[in-house]
C-alpha cells in the first residue's frame, strides 16, 4: 500500500509540490494575521512568521524526502544524467549495445536452451526419491515378472516402463510416434494428474485395459488441440486404444534432456505386453522407496521378492535373485547412466557456459574500450565538474551509472534476442526421429544469470573509464597545462584491446581445439562400415499380418533386393546399432559343472550380416541358412567376450544357451565365430560382450540391411517403391544406416558447430574493437600526422607509423593470449579426444588468423590518415 | 515569545506525528488549525513549526492514517483539510496505549529515584 502512495506520489508530484507550496502560503498568511490582530505591524508580523516558521524550503525538501528517500533520488538523478549523457553520443549507445546484445544474446540463447533442455527436473512428485532397479542379471524383466514385483509385492513400489516406436493409424498413411509402455500405476506412483481427463490407474486398467494418454504436445501438434478427443479412439499398431486424458502442459519425461514420448499405454493392454513369456526381458523398472523407507530396506523387499520368483520357476528365471538399485537423477534417466559419453555432453553444457561468460568479456572489454576513449574526450568536461566542487566519489558514481545504464540496454537486447534465438533454436528439426519437446522457460535459473550478466558488464565496462576519470587532473584536463605526451594516454585503451585479443586468443583456441577434436571424435570407427549400408523397416503391424504372413514377406523382400544390380549383398537384424534400440540379455556359459551367467548386447542376424556391415571376421565361419533353427545350435561373439570369457583359449568350439522358458533347457549352442568389436548403444561406449544369434524361422519383425557400393542415397530412396510390388499391405521406410544413427553422431557434431560459432562471434568482436581503436588513434593523431606530413613524411611512413601501432597492441595480445592458452588447454585435455592440448596447428592458425584480422582493421584507417592533406589535417583543434 | 519558540527539541520520537492525530481526532481540520489546536490544548507550550508539522502530515499521508482534501477555509480561501482514516484512528489507539505505558514507567522512575 506505502509503495502504490509513492508511486502515485511520484506520478503528481509536481502537483503535489505545488499543493504543499499552496498549503504553506496559507498557513503564513494565517499566522501573520494573527500576529497583526495581536497589533504589530506589519513587517514586523512578517518578520516574527518567519523566525517562527523556520526555512521554507527546507520544509518543502523534507516533505518531499518523505516520499522520495534522498539516497534513491540521488541514484535516480545519476541515471538521469547518465542517460542524458549517452543520448548525445548516439553512435557509441548504439555500437555499445549491439556488441554487448550480441554477445550476451547468442550467449544466453544457448545457455536457457541448456537450461531448458538439460536442468529441467523430471515431473515427479518426489524426483529425488526415484531409483532405477535392476533384478537378475540384465536391466529388463520380463511382463509377468514385472507384474509379479511391482504390482504385487508389499511395501515395494516401482513400475516398468519401455519406449518404442508405434504406428499410428489415422487414415491414409500410418505414422511413426513413440510411445511409452508404463505400469498401470505408474501415474499414481509419480504422483501425475492429467491436465484433461483423467490419467490411467491400476482400477481403471483393470476394467478397461486399451487406453492411452497423451502428452499436450502431441494433443496440439497431431490431433489439432481438439477439445473433443477424450473418449475417441487411437489405432496404434492395430490396436484401437481409447484416449482418457492429456498430461499437463511443460510435463517432463523420465528420461530427461526433452525426450518427450507422444503417448502413454499401460502394460497389460491389449498390444502391451508384448509376450508373455517369463523369460523374454523387456521392462526397465523404476523404484520409489516410500518416505521413511531406506534404499536398503527397499532393495531387500524386492530382493525376497526376486527370490521367491526364482525358485516358483527356476527354468526362466536364473539368477534372478540378484537387486541392484543405481542413482536416478532429478534431470532425467540419461543423466542418471553412467555412459561416458553422458558424462562428455554435460561437460561440454559447463564449456558453453564458460565460453559464454569469456565472450561477454570480451564484448564489456570492447565497450570499455569505447567508454574509456569517451572518457579522454570528456577530459575537459570532467576537470570542470572537479573545479566547480563535484567530489571524485560523485563523478565514479556518475560514470558507472553510465555503464550501468548500457549494460542494462545491452543485457536487454541480449535477452529479448536470446528468447528469439532459443525459440528458434529448440525448433530445429532434429535430423532424427527422437520424439523431443522443450519449452523454453524464462525461470530464476536464467533470470540470475541475466543479473550476472549485467553486474559484470557494468563493472568490467565501468571500472576503466571510472579510473580514468580519477586520474584527471584539474588543471591538465582543462586545457591549462601544456598538452604532454600524448601516447602515455593511449596505455588504458591499448591495454584494454590487447586483453581482448588475449581473451579472443584463448577463446578461438579452445574453440579450434574442440572443432578439432569433435571431428575427430565423430570420425570414430564405429566397428562396421557407415557409408554402403541402407536400412529397411517394413511395418507389418498395422495391417496385423500373421507370423507365417510376415515370415513369407520378409524372404520375398529380401530375395527381391538381392536381384537388385546395383546391391551386393543384402541381410537383416533385430537391432540396428548405435540406433537408441539395445537388447541387453544374460547368457549362460557352459562352465562343466555349472553354468556361468554373463550380460551381454544380443543381437539376432541373418547370414551375411557381417559382409553387409563390413565388420571383419577374425575366426571361424558365418551362419548359413542351416543355423536358422528356432532352437539355434551355433552363435557368434565378438573379440571382447572372447577375451573376457575365454582368455587365451580361443573361443571357437565353447558353449552357450540361452536361459530358457518353461520347459527343458534349449540345447547348447557352439560358438562358431569371433568377430570384431564394433559400438552397440554410443560412440564413447566402453565396449562391452556381445553375442550374435541366427535369425530364427520365424521370428517376427526385423530390419533388413541392403549393401551397396555405389550411389547410396539414389538406392535409399528408391528401395520403398521396389519393395511395394512385394506385398502392398506393407508399407517400407528405407534410410542409410549413418541417418539411422544420427542420434549417436549428432552430440559431436552438435557441439562442433555451436562451438564454430562462438568462436566466430568473438573473432568479430574482436575485428570491430581492434577496428575501432586505430580508427580512433587515427582521429586522435591527425594534428601529428599533419605535422609529420608537412615536414616530408611519406604516405607510406604515415602508413607504416599507423600500422605499426595497431600490430603492437596484436602481437602484445596474443603473445599474452597464446602463454594463457598455453596454460588452460591441458585442464581441458579430458575432453578432447585424438587432439594434444598443445596441437601447434591449432596455436598456429589462430596466430595466423588474428594477425591478419589486425592487419585488416588497422588497413582502413590507416589509409585514411595516409591520404589527410597536410592543410585539413593541422586546420584541426 | 520564550517558551512559544518551537517544539521542544527532544520531544519523545514520533510525538508530533501522536499529537496531530490526537487533534484531528476531534474532526477534520487544515494545518494552521491543527498547530492551534495543539497550542491551545498544551497551554501555549507547544508550537509546531512549518517544516516538523508539514513533513509529519507528509508522514501521516504516506502511511495512510490522515486523508486530505481541498476545501475552502473561514475566509474563503482553499486550503488543504485533513481527516483521521479508520486506520489513523486505531493507530492513534495503539500510540496512545504505549504513550501511556512509557510516560508512566518514566514516572514512576523519576519518582523513586
Amino acid at each position: 500500500m506505502r509503495l502504490f502512495r509513492r508511486l502515485r506520489y511520484l506520478l503528481h508530484r509536481n502537483r503535489r509540490a505545488q499543493e504543499l507550496a499552496e498549503e504553506l502560503s496559507f498557513h503564513r498568511a494565517l499566522a501573520e494575521r494573527e500576529e497583526r490582530d495581536s497589533g504589530a505591524a506589519p513587517e514586523e508580523a512578517s518578520r516574527a512568521v518567519n523566525r517562527l516558521m523556520g526555512n521554507t524550503t527546507l520544509a518543502r525538501e523534507a516533505a518531499h524526502h518523505i516520499w522520495f528517500p534522498a539516497a534513491i533520488e540521488g541514484v535516480f538523478q545519476d541515471l538521469r544524467y547518465a542517460w542524458r549523457g549517452l543520448s548525445r553520443s548516439k553512435a557509441l549507445l548504439v555500437v555499445a549495445c549491439l556488441s554487448l546484445g550480441l554477445s550476451t544474446g547468442f550467449g544466453t540463447a544457448l545457455v536457457s536452451v541448456v537450461n531448458a533442455v538439460v536442468l529441467q527436473p523430471v515431473t515427479a512428485a518426489r524426483p529425488d526419491a526415484l531409483t532405477r532397479l535392476w533384478v537378475g542379471t540384465g536391466n529388463r524383466i520380463s511382463w509377468l515378472n514385472l507384474h509379479d514385483i511391482c504390482d504385487d509385492t508389499p511395501g515395494v513400489a516401482c513400475s516398468g516402463y519401455r519406449i518404442d516406436e508405434l504406428m499410428w493409424d489415422r487414415g491414409g498413411e500410418p505414422a511413426r510416434i513413440f510411445g511409452q509402455t508404463v505400469s498401470p500405476h505408474y501415474f499414481t506412483m509419480l504422483g501425475i494428474n492429467a491436465a484433461a481427463g483423467r490419467v490411467f490407474t491400476a482400477e481403471t486398467v483393470r476394467d478397461t485395459p486399451d487406453t492411452v494418454v497423451l502428452t499436450e504436445a502431441f494433443w496440439e501438434r497431431q490431433l489439432g488441440s481438439d477439445p473433443g478427443v477424450i473418449g475417441r479412439k487411437l489405432l496404434l499398431t492395430g490396436h484401437p486404444y481409447t484416449v482418457i486424458g492429456i498430461l499437463p502442459r511443460g510435463f517432463r519425461s523420465i528420461w530427461g534432456l526433452g525426450i518427450a514420448p507422444s503417448v502413454y499405454l499401460p502394460a497389460g493392454s491389449a498390444a502391451r505386453p508384448t509376450t508373455n513369456r517369463r523369460a523374454d526381458t523387456e521392462y526397465e523398472i523404476l523404484g520409489l522407496p516410500a518416505p521413511g523407507q531406506s534404499l536398503a530396506e527397499f532393495r531387500s523387499r524386492v530382493l525376497a521378492r526376486a527370490k521367491g520368483l526364482e525358485a516358483a520357476y527356476p527354468l526362466d528365471n536364473r539368477e534372478f535373485a540378484r537387486v541392484q538399485t543405481f542413482a536416478f537423477h532429478r534431470f532425467g534417466l540419461f543423466l542418471s547412466s553412467d555412459d561416458p559419453m553422458m558424462r562428455v555432453l554435460l561437460l561440454f553444457a559447463s564449456l558453453i557456459v564458460v565460453f559464454v561468460v569469456l565472450l561477454a568479456v570480451v564484448a564489456c572489454v570492447n565497450v570499455a574500450g569505447l567508454l574509456v576513449a569517451r572518457a579522454m574526450a570528456r577530459q575537459r568536461e570532467i576537470a570542470i565538474r572537479l573545479s566547480i566542487g563535484c567530489g571524485r566519489m560523485r563523478l565514479a558514481r556518475l560514470l558507472l551509472a553510465e555503464s550501468l545504464l548500457l549494460a542494462l540496454a545491452g543485457v536487454g537486447l541480449g535477452a529479448l534476442m536470446s528468447v528469439w534465438l532459443a525459440r528458434l533454436l529448440v525448433a530445429v528439426p532434429l535430423p532424427f526421429p527422437v520424439p523431443f519437446e522443450v519449452e523454453v522457460p524464462i525461470d530464476t535459473h536464467l533470470l540470475a544469470y541475466l543479473a550476472m550478466l549485467v553486474g559484470l558488464a557494468t563493472v568490467v565496462v565501468g571500472v576503466a573509464p571510472t579510473l580514468q576519470a580519477w586520474r584527471v587532473s584539474v588543471a591538465g584536463g582543462a586545457g591549462l597545462a601544456p598538452r604532454a605526451a600524448g601516447f602515455r594516454r593511449w596505455s588504458l585503451r591499448g591495454a584494454l584491446i590487447a586483453g581482448q585479443i588475449a581473451v579472443s586468443t584463448v577463446l578461438l583456441v579452445a574453440t579450434t581445439l574442440f572443432v578439432r577434436s569433435l571431428w575427430v571424435a565423430s570420425r570414430i570407427d564405429p566397428g562396421f562400415d557407415l557409408d554402403h549400408v541402407a536400412t529397411v523397416e517394413a511395418d507389418t503391424r498395422s495391417h496385423q499380418l500373421k507370423e507365417a504372413e510376415v515370415t513369407a514377406y520378409y524372404g520375398a523382400a529380401i530375395a527381391r533386393l538381392k536381384s537388385l544390380p546395383n546391391v551386393t549383398a543384402v541381410s537383416g537384424a533385430v537391432v540396428v546399432p548405435l540406433s537408441m534400440a539395445s537388447i541387453v540379455n544374460s547368457l549362460l556359459v557352459d562352465r562343466g559343472d555349472k553354468d556361468q551367467a554373463v550380460t551381454v548386447n544380443s543381437n539376432w542376424i541373418l547370414p551375411d550380416y557381417f559382409r553387409v556391415m563390413g565388420i571383419p571376421l577374425r575366426a571361424g565361419r558365418d551362419f548359413g541358412e542351416a543355423d536358422r533353427q528356432s532352437k539355434p545350435r551355433a552363435a557368434i561373439v565378438n573379440e571382447t567376450f572372447a577375451h573376457r570369457l575365454f582368455p587365451g583359449r580361443g573361443a571357437l568350439g565353447q558353449r552357450v544357451r540361452r536361459p530358457v522358458s518353461t520347459g527343458d533347457p534349449e540345447p547348447w549352442a557352439e560358438i562358431v565365430a569371433v568377430v570384431a568389436d564394433s559400438r552397440y548403444l554410443t560412440l564413447g561406449e566402453e565396449t562391452r560382450p556381445q553375442v550374435y544369434w541366427p535369425f530364427g524361422p520365424s521370428t517376427g519383425d526385423m530390419t533388413i540391411h541392403v549393401r551397396t557400393e555405389t550411389d547410396l542415397g539414389t538406392l535409399a530412396r528408391a528401395l520403398p517403391e521396389i519393395l511395394s510390388g512385394v506385398d502392398s499391405r506393407v508399407t517400407t521406410r528405407a534410410r542409410p544406416l549413418r541417418a539411422v544413427m544420427s542420434v549417436a553422431l549428432f552430440p559431436a557434431q552438435a557441439a562442433a558447430v555451436v562451438l564454430a560459432a562462438l568462436g566466430l562471434v568473438g573473432w568479430a568482436l574482436t575485428v570491430a574493437g581492434l577496428y575501432g581503436l586505430v580508427g580512433y588513434t587515427v582521429t586522435r593523431r591527425i594534428p601529428e600526422i599533419g605535422v609529420r606530413v608537412a615536414l616530408g613524411a611519406s604516405p607510406s611512413n604515415v602508413m607504416r607509423l599507423l600500422l605499426r601501432e595497431g600490430l603492437a597492441i596484436t602481437f602484445a595480445g596474443l603473445a599474452a593470449g597464446l602463454v594463457l592458452a598455453a596454460l588452460v588447454t591441458p585442464f581441458l585435455g579430458m575432453l578432447l579426444s585424438g587432439v594434444p592440448p598443445h596441437d601447434p596447428a591449432s596455436f598456429a592458425l589462430v596466430a595466423i588468423v588474428l594477425v591478419v584480422t589486425a592487419l585488416i582493421a588497422s588497413y582502413g584507417p590507416a589509409r585514411r590518415g595516409m591520404r589527410l592533406s597536410p592543410v585539413d589535417a593541422l586546420r584541426q583543434d | 515569545m520564550g517558551q512559544r519558540d518551537k517544539v521542544p527539541p527532544d520531544l519523545p520520537g514520533g510525538t508530533v506525528d501522536l499529537l496531530i492525530l490526537k487533534s484531528l481526532a476531534a474532526g477534520t481540520r487544515h494545518g494552521y488549525a491543527i498547530a492551534q489546536s495543539i497550542r491551545a490544548s498544551s497551554g501555549e507550550v507547544l508550537e509546531l513549526g512549518e517544516s516538523s508539522l508539514y513533513t509529519a502530515l507528509q508522514r501521516l499521508l504516506l502511511n495512510g492514517w490522515v486523508k486530505d482534501e481541498w476545501g475552502a477555509s473561514e475566509n474563503n480561501r482553499r486550503a488543504r483539510y485533513y481527516t483521521l482514516t479508520p486506520a489513523g484512528r486505531k493507530h492513534l489507539a495503539t500510540q496512545m496505549r504505549e504513550f501511556d505505558l512509557v510516560m508512566t514507567a518514566i514516572q514512576r522512575v523519576l519518582r523513586t529515584a
